[in-house]
């Protein structure tokens, strides 16, 4: 009896496989070129470690498209959303990539790891695709040279820049650095190693500590070694929250601050009282944005959740690529490329404008400080 | 389980062990005139995962060694590729021999001192060796630290510069009949049935006069050049590649693959690997389940190791 049980159960599951294997084949058709949406593929990472940034991403490329729907579309179509899941990861990221070439969209948003985004971005680029980097921020993204990728976010440059402000006016002398080895926390780890010495703030060490570590005393230790009066860690949260209260545990005095990788509401709850006075390089949190109140009430209603991180610089993404359409009359690439160079948005997270290498030109940096269990806006 | 049994044995059967294969390669090549662009991707993905399970297949499948960072091997050939192309400005072509001769080296070292014993002490290398690789590469300017290489030059075959997937997939295709030939070659010969005799037992085989040290270098060469050519298709193929590529999770997908599929056994490990690939896409758009599909993958791979542990479709053992 049991045997045949799972016999049956093999061939349900084989049944199963198959007919999703043909319902993925049927290729979408009908509808003129006037009527059909404009359908903007969104590379984001909805499953793995980082799947809460990418749903935050998605919802609020979803939030920009309903209200501009709502309000009559663009050039008449209305917008779609054609998500595909990155998974963090290069690999999965180019079968994403593939997955929204195949579904023959117009234009291509997202990009949250600049690991998992970098691969994809010739891919995008062989199709004549236009694609606007919402949150991934290395450097190395425009050094690939396409002339179709725009960055959105600021890169870390831009991270230092303010980090830098912030050592000043805190009379620090001596900075310890930790990455996690990845492209993007390393990429800001270099660019602090280069950039503070020329302010005259030392380099005490930089540590690397992977991801999921559990025992950080070693790191702890070479630290308060060092003598170092400031910690900028330029990890995530998950690993972060960790490492601070350790530090301060460690009898750790001085202060501490960490990369927008760690901007998040969960780094406050995972620190408990371990976190006050932890500083934050943060990209433009919704809650400090002018005008932002009306998109956190519509957030929330809509999702029933609060709008994380990047939440901001999503949802401008998508204003932006509804101004340039407009602007180019038209959906082709060359055109909406050409005016999205030339864009200036002003939109929540700040102005969105580019430099000639696709950068943008104004940082949207801001400094946070955690005060009684809450980010608090630090102006120097 | 006995009905699976039976139908695989008729596959083995005289008629089907070469108009089965032969059925399923017209259908791999009919494919691309059929499927979409992300569908090929799915299936270059299984090809590819096909490649590297078939090479470990000759370390852990033939020989019966445990090795713990095939992905490693892999990124050793995607590395060579990669930093011949962008820094020497080689032709891709003239990159895979040289990316055989590292994995060769490589083997040779990791493999000369370790291979004298026993194989538990390989799977420690091994396993540390993957480690090795994969932080060198990240904090190596050469390697392109953590951001890795990109911008990978796509290279051209016969004036054809090969972008698209459908190219690749074609390719690949050709790889993976390559490999089972090679495989299947070295199954058959007095090589491989020396290693049969040394995965079975190694003091027997000492016994009678293999050479089991220089029998099991062999193997763990062999399979570090098929991992290392893979790593070369796969730096061209992607354009870019970094060490997230080749971490610990990786060269465990690629031992599962095998085990799963069942360790010797060629289309068996072939079916492991593009159940690996193809598996967790399928489900991903399903309702419901499409959320919890990694839940179910790995308890359908803990109900197979139970229902059927010498893999999904294991090599029969001969009398």
């Amino acid at each position: 009896m049991r045997k045949h049980a799972i016999r049956y159960i093999a061939v349900l599951a084989a049944l199963t496989l198959l007919s999703s294997v043909f319902a993925g084949c049927g290729k979408t058709s009908g509808g003129t070129e006037a009527e059909k949406p404009i359908t903007i593929g969104v590379l984001v990472p909805l499953s793995g470690s980082e799947a809460y940034y990418g749903n935050d991403m998605l919802q609020s490329y979803k939030l920009a498209c309903d209200e501009i729907n709502a309000a009559g579309g663009v050039l008449g179509r209305k917008l779609a959303l054609y998500e595909a899941d990155d998974g963090c990861d290069p690999n999965m990221a180019t079968q994403a990539a593939s997955k929204i070439i195949a579904k023959g969209v117009d234009f291509v948003v997202g990009g949250y790891g600049s690991g998992a985004t970098i691969p994809t971005l010739q891919l995008f680029y062989d199709e004549d695709l236009l694609m606007l980097v919402s949150c991934a921020n290395s450097t190395d993204i425009t050094k690939l040279g396409l002339n179709q990728t725009f960055m959105i976010n600021s890169p870390g440059t831009h991270a230092v820049i303010t980090l830098t402000e912030l050592c000043k006016s805190l009379g620090t002398k001596k900075v310890a650095l930790i990455h996690q080895g990845d492209a993007y926390t390393k990429n800001l780890s270099d660019i602090c190693e280069k950039e503070l010495p020329k302010s005259d703030i030392a380099i005490a060490k930089v540590q690397v500590m992977e991801k999921n570590t559990p025992d950080v005393s070693a790191i702890v230790t070479a630290i308060r070694n060092s003598g170092a009066d400031f910690v900028y860690w330029c990890g995530y949260h998950a690993d972060g929250s960790n490492v601070i209260k350790q530090l301060r545990r460690g009898g750790y005095q001085g202060n501490i601050a960490v990369g927008d990788g760690s901007a998040s509401v969960e780094l406050i709850s995972a620190c408990g009282s371990d976190g006050e006075g932890v500083y934050v390089t943060s990209p433009p949190f919704v809650e400090f944005a002018q005008g932002g109140e009306k998109f956190v009430a519509d957030y929330k209603a809509k999702f029933n959740m609060a709008p994380g991180t990047y939440a901001t610089l999503c949802y401008d993404t998508i204003y932006l690529l509804k101004e340039a359409i407009e602007q180019a009359g038209t959906t082709e690439t060359a055109s909406v490329r050409d005016a999205v160079q030339g864009a200036a948005y002003q939109g929540l997270s700040g102005m969105i404008k580019f430099t000639p290498e696709r950068e943008p030109a104004v940082s949207n940096f801001i400094i946070l400080q955690i005060k009684d269990g809450k980010f608090d806006l630090v102006t120097l | 389980m006995k009905l699976l049994d039976k139908a695989f044995r008729l596959l083995g059967s005289k008629g089907a062990r070469y108009g089965v294969p032969a059925a399923l390669l017209l259908a791999m090549t009919a494919l691309p005139f059929f499927l979409d662009d992300y569908a090929l991707h799915v299936l270059w993905n299984a090809m590819f995962y096909a490649l590297l399970a078939l090479g470990l297949n000759v370390i852990v499948g033939y020989c019966g060694l445990c090795d713990l960072g095939y992905a490693a091997k892999f990124a050793i050939g995607a590395y060579t590729t990669g930093i011949l192309m962008k820094s020497f400005g080689w032709n891709f072509w003239l990159t895979l021999p040289m990316s055989i001769l590292v994995a060769v080296i490589t083997a040779v070292i990791i493999g000369a001192p370790t291979l004298k014993l026993r194989s538990d002490y390989l799977a420690i290398v091994t396993l540390g060796f993957a480690e090795i690789v994969r932080i060198t590469a990240r904090n190596l300017p050469i390697t392109g630290s953590a951001s890795g290489l990109n911008a990978i030059a796509r290279p051209s075959l016969f004036g054809l510069r090969l972008t698209k997937i459908s190219h690749w997939y074609y390719v690949f295709l050709v790889l993976v009949v390559i490999f089972v030939f090679i495989s299947n070659r070295l199954r058959h010969s007095r090589f491989g049935r020396a290693l049969a005799y040394i995965r079975e037992d190694e003091d027997a085989a000492q016994a009678m006069g293999v050479d089991t040290t220089r029998y099991k270098l062999y193997a763990y060469m062999i399979g570090a050049v098929l991992g290392g050519v893979t790593g070369s298709f796969f730096a061209v193929t992607m354009t870019s590649i970094s060490p997230g590529s080749f971490d610990f999770t990786q060269s465990a997908n690629i031992l599962l693959a095998v085990i799963l599929g069942g360790m010797g056994k060629i289309p068996g490990v072939i079916a492991g690997a593009a159940f690996f690939a193809i598996f967790p896409e399928i489900f991903r758009d399903v309702p419901i389940v499409g959320n919890m599909r990694m839940l179910f993958f790995g308890l359908l791979l803990i109900v197979v190791m139970i229902t059927r542990p010498q893999g999904f479709w294991p090599e029969r053992k001969r009398g």
